[in-house]
């Protein structure tokens, strides 16, 4: 394993729709297209894990708009980087952390760099994650620690 | 003068709902749109059920309601396999959804849009597919085909009396 050259500091920022624009959307009276091809959408339950000290991995889908809604209102971190960047181009210091205060539904746009939504420390929060069946076929994973040498570490 | 059916609405509960849709768990529950793609939208939805007239579905798309406020809301399904000539207005039932649970309705089942228990606003995340209510709607006159409206009964109140 390469060891880790560089620590990225990220500060959290409120979650805005002007923020948040270049990564998804936030849900609002407009109706607004989701997307996936191939494969057809599935929702669940999830329970989101904590954010740890470190970030060492992102993933993304260029399959799907991936959807996530808040089921008992409790605050969760999105943690996201743009899409234009690729995996070989990929700059960790433009990774940006948004708090969800528990009452807005977003989506990750696709290819959208992330890690699933993570919950505040001590909240047991859950979400109904609606994503694609075939995710799996299509997901691109790049770890920042092994690749980039890198940890992203994030001032709360 | 019309018949008058009464609806006793139960708890919304994933086992008894089958026959209409999907209590959402924690699996991967596969919803599907066959024309087009999704779209979502937050709807705030207050109405009462006034006495219950029309009842409609759709063929293209699951539609997956995901509760944006904890406030209990009513769920009025018929099952899909019933035409609209064969329409039995008897066999429609009513579920009180806690405000926490996301749930569809299968491709075909017989639905109004959820309707608000004791006039309290409530919002409701929807997805849909994005032809549905234009191009693949199919609506039933109650009233004018069945000579029938539908009242709800919930905790032995009736909520919309006709």
């Amino acid at each position: 394993m390469t060891e880790v050259a560089r620590r990225v500091t990220i500060r959290v920022e409120p979650l805005t729709a002007e923020a948040y624009a270049p990564f998804g959307t936030l849900v609002t009276p407009e109706r607004q297209l989701l997307w996936i091809d191939p494969g057809q959408y599935t929702a669940r339950l999830m329970t989101l894990e904590p954010l740890a000290k470190e970030i060492r991995h992102v993933n993304r889908h260029p399959d799907h708009i991936q959807l996530f809604v808040p089921s008992n209102d409790r605050p969760f971190y999105l943690v996201v980087a743009p899409a234009e960047m690729t995996a070989a181009s990929f700059d960790p210091a433009r990774i940006r952390i948004f708090l969800n205060d528990g009452t807005q539904s977003i989506t990750f746009g696709k290819n959208v760099w992330h890690i699933a939504p993570r919950a505040v420390d001590g909240e047991l929060t859950v979400v109904v994650n609606v994503q694609g069946s075939r995710q799996f076929e299509f997901q691109e994973d790049l770890d920042m620690s092994k690749v980039l040498g890198t940890v992203i570490e994030v001032a709360r | 003068m019309s018949r008058v059916v009464t609806i006793r609405a139960e708890p919304l509960l994933r086992e008894s709902y089958t026959p209409y849709g999907t209590v959402i768990d924690q699996s991967r529950n596969p919803i599907y749109c066959d024309d087009g793609q999704y779209f979502v939208e937050r709807l705030t939805l207050h109405r009462l059920p006034t006495p219950m007239r029309h009842i409609n579905r759709h063929f293209d798309s699951v539609q997956l309601f995901i509760p944006a406020v904890r406030t209990p809301f009513l769920v009025v399904v018929a099952p899909p396999w019933m035409s609209a000539a064969n329409f039995d207005p008897t066999r429609i039932k009513a579920f009180v959804a806690d405000g926490y649970q996301a749930f569809t309705y299968a491709i075909g089942t017989w639905h109004i849009g959820p309707r608000a228990i004791d006039g309290r606003p409530f919002s409701l995340i929807n997805l849909q597919g994005e032809r549905s209510n234009e191009v693949h709607t199919e609506d039933i006159d109650l009233a004018a085909r069945h000579d029938t409206v539908v009242q709800f009964e919930v905790d032995g109140r009736v909520l919309n009396p006709a």
